[in-house]
């Protein structure tokens, strides 16, 4: 899989949602969208999922054209995780997860796709809950019983993993820190499987952790992008967030730099 | 915990009860007999009245039952029916501008000295002028609510509302104008009755049931996925802007005929569906042929109910949906703990 931006933009009318996204990713990796509220990254997640359409410039996807792409052929090729999926009947949990056989055609028995569906549920420790409504679930475990449902539709197809793109949009937003560490390990097994990820994150030392590649965004532009010790320095963050100054310190047997805001310690006295 | 009960067992048992209650409606009537002891009038009797009128309520029970269930799943609102397409109000402005306005358009008159075509439309027209209307309402309103990103199911709703109302307004101008006769013949259609029940009026909406159903079924996957969001959907790799023309399409041919045919019928659009979906939960897979075949099954009592509760005369069975149906609507209100959950 490779996910090409070249010369991005998309408006609104007048309004500048995103202008002149250009990068490269590669199967393999692990690409962490940072910034600010409103600087664009939802609109660049759409956009590779081919919701939405640049006004300006070229999405490629495996070297082809995303806007050429049929939307079943992309439903095989790419997942998206949405911030809030409206849900609004009671399925149970696994009643949700397979929702995403019923958009394939594929070619498995009935028990392997017990199998896959118990596999996928497990990986996001549902396991327990799976006969659950979900309307009777927290906003966490609602949140992932999607992202078992954005897996099973990857892994419900004869496409291989190196072909396929996983966007995920705030996977973290509703979780407690034990998921975090879960949700991530999982993502960065997906991406060793020769998968690709493209991920929102808030947390900078998450997205510092195990992201490959990081891509800052400040109204609607790439402030800056590049391995984790390269783009989260005081000096872009301070710009970007407007916040006075972090506390950056290299991890050094990884070289990937955590982050402690200032404020935060000034509050402590 | 969740735990559903076998599809094919829940289509299995509607699917008895209902030959069951067919074959029992039939020896149900004026003309009383049993089974096995059949003379040349009762057979008259149950193969040119009841068996058409049986046939009748079959299908229109099942159009509006699926439609319904197509309806609540598209719009993801528990409040749908399949009068939210225009179609009903439509057929209601086609049949009453033809009622009242027949006649003084002199059509009356010209068929009159041709007494075939008296006769054909003596018997059609109101049928023809309500499909006509209903067709064209919706039509209209698929016209409003298109934009250049696609069809707009908020759009749908508000227009609906906009042309439901001015449907109204004409069709009350209309029954203004109207004499007395012309008058008994709205209030009788806007009751919805069955009694007029033959086999060429069925011969004729066999077609469009069929060309529905064959339209709506290999939506259920896609509706399914609807309950997600459109977004959800679009993202699993549906075709949503077809589904939403199919679905449309196939509700307004669902229900157009029929309403056009018996009159407005209400609440089997709306309550089956909920009924349905408390006994199988939310999957369209099964919702769609159980909400089908529910619906035919409640309005085949419903419309036995109208012919034996007061004989000879007979109530209209609109009458007896509502009064049964708004009850049983409050009842599942009462019951849903959000009241706005589709379960």
């Amino acid at each position: 899989m490779s996910l090409i931006f070249e010369n991005v933009s998309y408006h609104i009318k007048e309004h500048n949602l995103v202008g002149e996204i250009s990068f490269t990713a590669h199967a393999g990796q692990i690409i962490a969208l940072l910034g600010p509220n409103g600087a664009g990254k939802s609109t660049i997640l759409d956009l590779a999922g081919g919701l939405k359409t640049p006004t300006s410039g070229k999405i490629l996807l495996n070297n082809s054209d995303i806007g050429t792409i049929s939307a079943y052929k992309l439903a095989t090729m790419r997942a998206l995780l949405a911030q809030e999926s409206p849900l609004t009947a009671p399925f149970s949990v696994t009643e949700l997860v397979s929702l995403a056989f019923q958009s394939l055609d594929h070619t498995l028995t009935m028990s392997q796709k017990k199998h896959l569906l118990e596999e996928v549920i497990n990986s996001v420790g549902l396991a327990e809950k799976s006969t659950r409504n979900m309307q009777t679930l927290s906003g966490g475990e609602r949140q992932r019983a999607h992202l078992a449902r954005i897996l099973l539709q990857l892994a419900a197809n004869n496409r291989p993993t190196e072909s396929q793109l996983l966007l995920l949009d705030e996977p973290l937003s509703a979780q407690d820190p034990a998921q975090h560490l879960m949700i991530l390990s999982l993502i960065r097994h997906y991406v060793r499987k020769g998968g690709m990820a493209v991920i929102i994150l808030h947390d900078l030392n998450w997205a510092s952790a195990f992201a490959d590649h990081i891509i800052l965004l400040h109204q609607g532009h790439i402030y800056a992008q590049g391995p984790p010790g390269h783009v989260l320095t005081n000096a872009t963050l301070g710009s970007v967030f407007g916040l006075p100054s972090f506390l950056v310190k290299q991890h050094k047997p990884t070289n990937r730099p955590y982050l402690i805001p200032h404020d935060m310690l000034s509050g402590l006295s | 915990m969740i735990s559903r009960p076998s599809p094919f067992m829940v289509i299995l048992t509607l699917g008895i009860l209902l030959v069951i209650s067919a074959l029992f409606v039939c020896t149900l009537g004026a003309t009383g007999f049993t089974l096995g002891k059949t003379g040349s009038l009762s057979l008259f009797v149950i193969e040119q009245i009841r068996l058409p009128r049986i046939s009748l309520a079959i299908i229109t029970g099942a159009a509006l039952g699926i439609s319904g269930a197509v309806m609540q799943g598209l719009f993801r609102n528990p409040l749908a029916d399949p009068g939210l397409i225009g179609v009903s109000s439509g057929a209601a402005l086609g049949t009453t501008v033809y009622i009242v306005l027949g006649s003084s358009l002199g059509l009356d008159t010209l068929s009159r000295h041709y007494p075939f075509l008296h006769n054909v439309m003596l018997r059609w027209m109101v049928p023809l002028s309500g499909m006509i209307g209903g067709f064209c309402t919706t039509g209209l309103l698929y016209s409003f609510a298109r934009r250049q990103e696609g069809l707009s199911t908020t759009l749908i709703i508000l227009t609906g509302i906009a042309i439901g109302s001015f449907t109204a307004a004409i069709t009350g101008i209309l029954t203004f104008r109207a004499d007395d006769t012309a008058l008994r013949d709205i209030t009788f259609w806007s009751l919805g009755s069955l009694a007029g029940a033959n086999w060429s009026g069925f011969v004729i909406l066999l077609p469009f049931f069929l060309t529905a159903l064959i339209l709506i079924f290999p939506l259920r996957d896609i509706l399914n996925a609807f309950l997600l969001g459109e977004k959800d959907a679009i993202l699993l790799g549906h075709p949503v802007e077809r589904f939403k023309k199919m679905a449309i399409l196939g509700v307004a041919l669902a229900t157009g005929p029929v309403v056009s045919f018996v009159g407005v019928i209400g609440f089997i659009g709306v309550v089956v569906p909920h009924l349905v979906r408390l006994v199988t939960g939310p999957d369209h897979r099964i919702v769609l042929p159980a909400s089908a075949l529910t619906g035919a099954l409640l309005l085949l009592w419903a419309d036995t109910a109208a012919r034996l509760i007061a004989p000879p005369a007979e109530i209209p069975v609109g009458i007896i949906t509502a009064a049964l149906g708004a009850p049983a609507f409050l009842w599942l209100l009462t019951r849903t703990q959000t009241g706005s959950a589709l379960s």
